[in-house]
């Protein structure tokens, strides 16, 4: 008995070592400021910088569950050598230090630089810079990887299988996708979903180049929002709205485990 | 009638090749070991990879066609039941989004007893249970081939060969012939018409009955008893080629229990086996090759 457990007992120290590596942090973050003054920042405009992070967030996360599926059922269905090498390119941006993405951002879509100027000759009036799509955009580029990952690795692995028993027992490739395959993969979308906004919510980097002020509103997103408190010399201020948004994201991901545990 | 001309398949590095092969009678068996072509050939059959070639059933080369038109039926190994989907959907999927028989729905459900499993969800039913709606979902889709994929492994002997009875009842009710890959020489016992035999994706071999094998890939997976290989060789051994002595040949050792009485021994460094069925006595077995029957690899 005590020898079936020295291992266990050998691992137990690397385990409370992590988890409180994991935990002191944010537990100071929590505890840094009095409640009643955190109750006071929420009135600084990091609730609003709050709500339109995660907004914007979740329609990135949208837009890559919708990429994602297409792409997935190309990239698992073609043998093509082509397609393979492309696929291997998906995690690029997640490699790419995120300022640089912010800057890539700018010298392609800024409506000055060549692939603008003709976006601008089809919507006259566009504009880039500090824009809503700006920051859907940049986070989008940042962040689908992980969404496409999560919904190929249930696509390539498991659901491909049970689509072509559909396919023997005579259905449509149409009907054995969206009848048998598509529901199936409802679990990795939804873990694809919150990998992706989870990622674009902790965005900072390339939004401070792309979107500093997001306008008409003049609105930042939270961590922008933040730095910009840190940056003016505010810091109980920055960790009191810091402690505003670690609290509402673990309420978000606790609400979306439960909905991952429900389907 | 199954029938294969200058077929080729690839499939992640691995390659099956057929250039000419024809199965009449229906009841079609492939043994091989772990990794010798049986999946990729059914799964070829069914159309799920593309193979180069001519593969006819009853006369019509279905190697051009997409999976749903072939009519073929494939029960892969872990059975790939809907989970999220009732039986009765399950069951009715074919008969719902394709061509699959409504009478054939009832009838089966009825004989094979999973009324009242309709209902349930097929995730939530046991290994047999979820075998018989197996059977039945391939068989609702009215295939005039069914494959099969090892799918009853998992089974005791008794529910095994019960499911290949089912199988077999069905094929001659409905019509349809059935190839059914195993490396358990046991789902033999119910008889066949073909037993075809691979080896790194090539067929070693196909007969219509035991008889007729002659190959020691083809042996050595249905039985471990009377054969030698030996440098370079491949036998057969009757008792004409077992002589039992006191005075020299191998040592052995009578190993099995009860009626499965036999004789192990060493020969090149390799234990084999050998069934006799005169009587064994004496210290010593003389092995006398010249005697036993030579086979082919």
């Amino acid at each position: 008995m005590k020898r079936g457990r020295s291992l266990y007992y050998l691992f137990v120290p690397f385990f409370v070592v992590y988890i409180l590596f994991i935990l002191t942090p944010i537990f100071r973050t929590l505890t840094y400021e009095s409640f009643s003054y955190i109750i006071k920042d929420a009135s600084s405009g990091i609730w609003q910088s709050i709500y339109y992070t995660y907004a914007l967030a979740l329609v990135v996360a949208l837009l890559a569950i919708g990429f994602s599926i297409p792409y997935v059922y190309l990239v698992s269905r073609n043998e093509n050598a082509g397609i393979k090498v492309v696929d291997s390119l998906v995690e690029l941006p997640i490699m790419i230090p995120h300022t640089v993405v912010g800057l890539m951002m700018l010298i392609t879509l800024e409506p000055s630089m060549p692939l603008g100027k003709l976006i601008s000759r089809v919507y006259p009036g566009y504009q880039f810079l500090d824009t809503f799509l700006a920051v859907v955009i940049t986070l989008f580029f940042l962040s689908s990887a992980y969404t496409i990952r999560a919904v190929q690795i249930s696509y390539s692995n498991d659901v491909m299988k049970y689509e072509d028993i559909g396919r023997t027992l005579g259905m449509s490739p149409l009907k054995s996708y969206f009848i048998i395959a598509l529901p199936m993969m409802s679990r990795a979308m939804l873990r694809g979903l919150i990998l992706s906004w989870a990622r674009s919510i902790s965005e900072v980097g390339s939004l401070l180049i792309v979107a500093y002020y997001i306008l008409p509103n003049i609105v930042n997103v939270a961590g922008v929002f933040i730095y910009s408190q840190f940056q003016s010399g505010n810091l109980s201020g920055a960790v009191a709205s810091s402690s505003i948004l670690i609290f509402t994201g673990f309420v978000a991901l606790l609400a979306f485990k439960l909905l991952e545990r429900g389907k | 009638m199954i029938t294969f001309r200058e077929f080729s398949v690839m499939r992640e590095g691995f390659r099956l090749e057929i250039p000419d092969l024809r199965l009449s009678g229906g009841r079609n068996f492939v043994v091989g070991r772990n990794g010798s072509g049986k999946s990729t050939l059914l799964h070829s059959i069914a159309g799920l990879i593309k193979g180069k070639g001519i593969i006819e059933i009853n006369g019509v080369n279905i190697n051009d066609l997409p999976p749903e038109d072939r009519k073929v039926g494939l029960i892969p190994q872990d059975l790939l039941l809907f989970g999220r989907l009732s039986v009765e959907n399950n069951l009715k999927a074919s008969v719902k989004y394709a061509h699959g028989n409504l009478d054939i729905y009832r009838e089966i459900v009825e004989e094979l007893h999973i009324k009242s499993l309709l209902p349930r969800k097929a995730s939530e039913i046991s290994i047999g249970q979820a075998q018989k709606v197996a059977i039945a979902r391939a068989l609702i889709s009215e295939p005039s081939l069914l494959l099969m994929d090892e799918p009853f492994s998992f089974q005791d002997e008794i529910s095994r060969l019960g499911m290949i009875s089912i199988i077999d009842e069905y094929s001659k009710r409905y019509g349809f012939e059935y190839l059914y890959a195993t490396h358990n020489s046991r789902d033999l016992d119910n008889g066949f018409s073909n037993l075809v035999s691979l080896d790194s994706g090539e067929v070693v071999e196909a007969v219509d009955s035991f008889n007729g094998i002659q190959h020691f890939r083809t042996f050595s997976l249905l039985d471990y008893r009377n054969l030698i290989s030996n440098e370079g060789h491949y036998y057969l051994l009757g008792d004409e080629s077992l002589d039992f002595n006191d005075q020299s040949g191998n040592q052995y050792e009578i190993v099995g229990n009860d009626s499965k009485r036999y004789i192990r021994f060493k020969l090149g460094g390799e234990f084999f086996f050998a069934s006799p069925s005169k009587e064994i006595n004496g210290k010593f077995v003389k092995i006398d090759l010249s005697k036993a029957k030579e086979i082919l690899y």
